[in-house]
């Protein structure tokens, strides 16, 4: 937009700001396309059995048909002998597109999983940026496809299926709402997006803002659109499903959930999809978090804001699938 | 992403991570935050439940952020005194971890701090309502900020050990530290010692209160642990008034002199109704009182039991308490 009133960017919240130093030298601000493939390498923070037990939950893989047939695997999860049905709940993971796996970010379902006896399935979609658009959104919806058709069996209930993402993941999972649209797919009772990547074009105020500081910033940002889109970042040969903030027409979509904190590169592209939702006779509810940097609430769980975003977000799914 | 960059997480018990202890309680001071991230802070780092203790509040947080589950308090617990009546602790069971003390230290630097800067901006709403300096709309907001209502109210000074039941604060006198707290009602006060109690009024009038109130604490010795001004009444504003000049006057030079024995026999004559009356309080004998008190009137150059006397003694007594508080 303009680089002339962008200087200054919103304070972080002091709590976050002080969980960032204490992290200093854990987390770079700039994810360059040479850090790929380290990253992928480091261990991760995942999800251990020791883990799943304690939350009560039971995991089992699944592989089934990807884009172009091509095979994938999912994780079904539920709680250990679970019976009945119960709603859905569908992940795309976060990664920046280029980094995670189907585990990054799904303990933050657990709760959900207990608390609705539902069964979510987590996606293992193919990564840029050795599979670029639009493997990873044509992995999500063929994962979600999989789950509809099968959901007697998985014991959901088809009228409850809720499409789960954050970051990169809630931009995969505007996408693939975006598809089951279009494509009159599977319906969907939500879409909760966190945080979510959907703008590849570079051109907005926060993005300016963000640049060297907090986490995922605008370097970062660069380099995952760049995997996934090669040459064509940027320009008019990006599809809606790719960049969901490229589109339009936002009628016909399942009630949204978007967050985001004011001091992140998503801010102003999240901030413009739910008034773009509404502008199209949509449903959505909109969380600025002030002073939030990207994907706070991961890493000072503890902190008020992060307290309060994961309560706005448990609020919203108790609306959406509670009984 | 926190799954893929780290988390920030309780420390190792083991290792020593004061680095990041240090960078974490500076940048929540740098952002001026409230005591209760301070205390998060505390819970997170250490691992377990930590508080904050004053006479104002006591709260505790779990290393989750949220409120600790069950009730506590700080006893028994290692901590630090962040000032005389301001402690915060973690509540480690067992072995202290590596980084404990650390943890300590910075959270009661924090709180000290932060109590130092918000002392500073006077958002204190009990400091507000009993200052004279303040508009009267100032007082009143403050007023009804403590929700103090329209009955009769009393503000007393204490020690800062020592607190009555109302709203409270610590302030910087002349004569040290006090705690001024506003009471309502008739509290007797019988639990509390050493206390000066103000006269009663309505908020207004508070400022009044907390001014006698002070004086009547500077007035309190051991054998008057509590002095309320209402009783004092024309006493105290005389007191007040020729406070400046009083160790020079020759009656309360003279009443310095006496000796802890002739003090206490002189006291008890004076309050008596009848020299017998004191000699029976006294367990002396009534001729040898009576010769008592006349050596004592040539000593002090009036009878202290004519009208006057007993008038002149009084408040010669009421500066000396102050001289020698």
């Amino acid at each position: 937009m303009t680089d002339t009133l962008t200087s200054s960017r919103p304070p972080f919240d002091p709590e976050l700001e002080a969980a960032l130093s204490a992290l200093a030298g854990m987390i770079p601000p700039t994810i360059t396309r040479e850090m790929i493939a380290p990253m992928r390498e480091a261990p991760m923070l995942s999800v251990t059995e020791e883990i799943l037990l304690e939350a009560g939950i039971e995991a089992r893989d699944v592989t089934i048909p990807g884009h172009e047939g091509d095979e994938i695997v999912v994780t079904v999860l539920q709680s250990i002998g679970r019976t009945g049905t119960g709603p859905g709940i569908y992940h795309t993971h976060g990664g920046g597109m280029i980094i995670g796996d189907r585990w990054t970010g799904a303990a933050a379902l657990f709760d959900w999983i207990v608390q609705y006896n539902a069964v979510a399935v987590s996606v293992e979609y193919r990564l840029a940026p050795e599979f670029p658009d639009p493997y990873p959104v044509e992995d999500c919806y063929a994962g979600l496809v999989w789950t509809a058709e099968n959901a007697a069996s998985l014991g959901i209930d088809p009228d409850r299926l809720l499409i789960v993402g954050g970051s990169a993941g809630g931009g995969l999972a505007a996408g693939v709402a975006l598809l089951a649209r279009d494509r009159s797919g599977p319906a969907l009772c939500g879409q909760l997006l966190m945080y979510p990547m959907i703008d590849d074009r570079d051109e907005t105020v926060s993005t300016v803002q963000i640049d060297g500081v907090g986490v995922w910033d605008r370097g970062s940002n660069v380099t995952g659109w760049d995997a996934l889109l090669g040459d064509r970042r940027g320009t008019d040969a990006v599809s809606i499903y790719a960049a969901p903030a490229r589109a339009r027409d936002l009628s016909g979509l399942p009630p949204a959930f978007i967050d985001c904190g004011s001091a992140e590169v998503f801010r102003d592209e999240d901030v413009a999809y739910a008034s773009t939702i509404w502008a199209c006779g949509g449903e959505a509810e909109l969380h600025v978090w002030p002073g939030g940097f990207h994907a706070f609430e991961g890493f000072a769980p503890q902190a008020a804001l992060s307290r309060a975003m994961i309560a706005a977000r448990n609020d919203w799914v108790r609306r959406i699938l509670g009984s | 992403m926190q799954e893929l960059l780290g988390r920030l997480t309780s420390l190792d018990p083991d290792a020593s991570a004061s680095l990041k202890v240090i960078a974490y309680f500076d940048a929540l001071v740098a952002g001026d935050v409230r005591v209760e991230a301070l205390v998060r802070a505390a819970a997170l780092l250490s691992g377990t439940v930590a508080g904050v203790e004053s006479p104002q509040q006591c709260l505790r947080v779990a290393p989750d952020g949220g409120p600790a589950a069950d009730a506590g308090s700080s006893a028994g617990w290692p901590g630090v005194n962040v000032s005389p009546d301001e402690r915060v602790w973690i509540e480690r069971s067992g072995h202290a971890h590596a980084n404990d003390a650390m943890v300590l230290e910075r959270f009661a630097l924090a709180v000290g701090v932060l109590r130092t800067r918000r002392r500073s901006v006077t958002d204190d709403p009990v400091q507000l309502v009993i200052d004279v300096t303040r508009s009267e709309q100032e007082r009143a907001a403050a007023a009804t900020r403590l929700r103090l209502g329209n009955g009769q109210l009393r503000v007393v000074a204490t020690p800062p050990a020592v607190h009555p039941t109302g709203p409270s604060t610590l302030i910087a006198t002349a004569h040290g530290v006090v705690r001024a707290t506003i009471v309502a009602g008739t509290d007797s006060m019988a639990d509390h010692a050493p206390a000066g109690i103000g006269g009663p009024g309505d908020t207004m009038r508070l400022p009044a209160s907390w001014s006698d109130a002070l004086l009547a604490l500077r007035l309190t010795d051991a054998d008057h642990p509590r002095v309320d001004a209402a009783v004092l009444g024309v006493l105290l504003p005389a007191v007040r008034a020729i406070e400046s000049e009083a160790s020079r006057h020759p009656d309360v030079a003279t009443l310095s002199t006496l000796d802890v024995r002739s003090a206490h026999t002189l006291a008890v004559l004076v309050e008596a109704d009848s020299v017998r009356a004191a000699a029976g309080a006294l367990g002396m004998h009534h001729s040898s009182l009576q010769a008592r008190h006349e050596a004592l009137g040539r000593e002090l150059g009036y009878d202290p039991r004519s009208p006057l006397g007993r008038a002149r003694y009084q408040l010669a007594a009421l500066l000396l308490r102050l001289d020698r508080h």
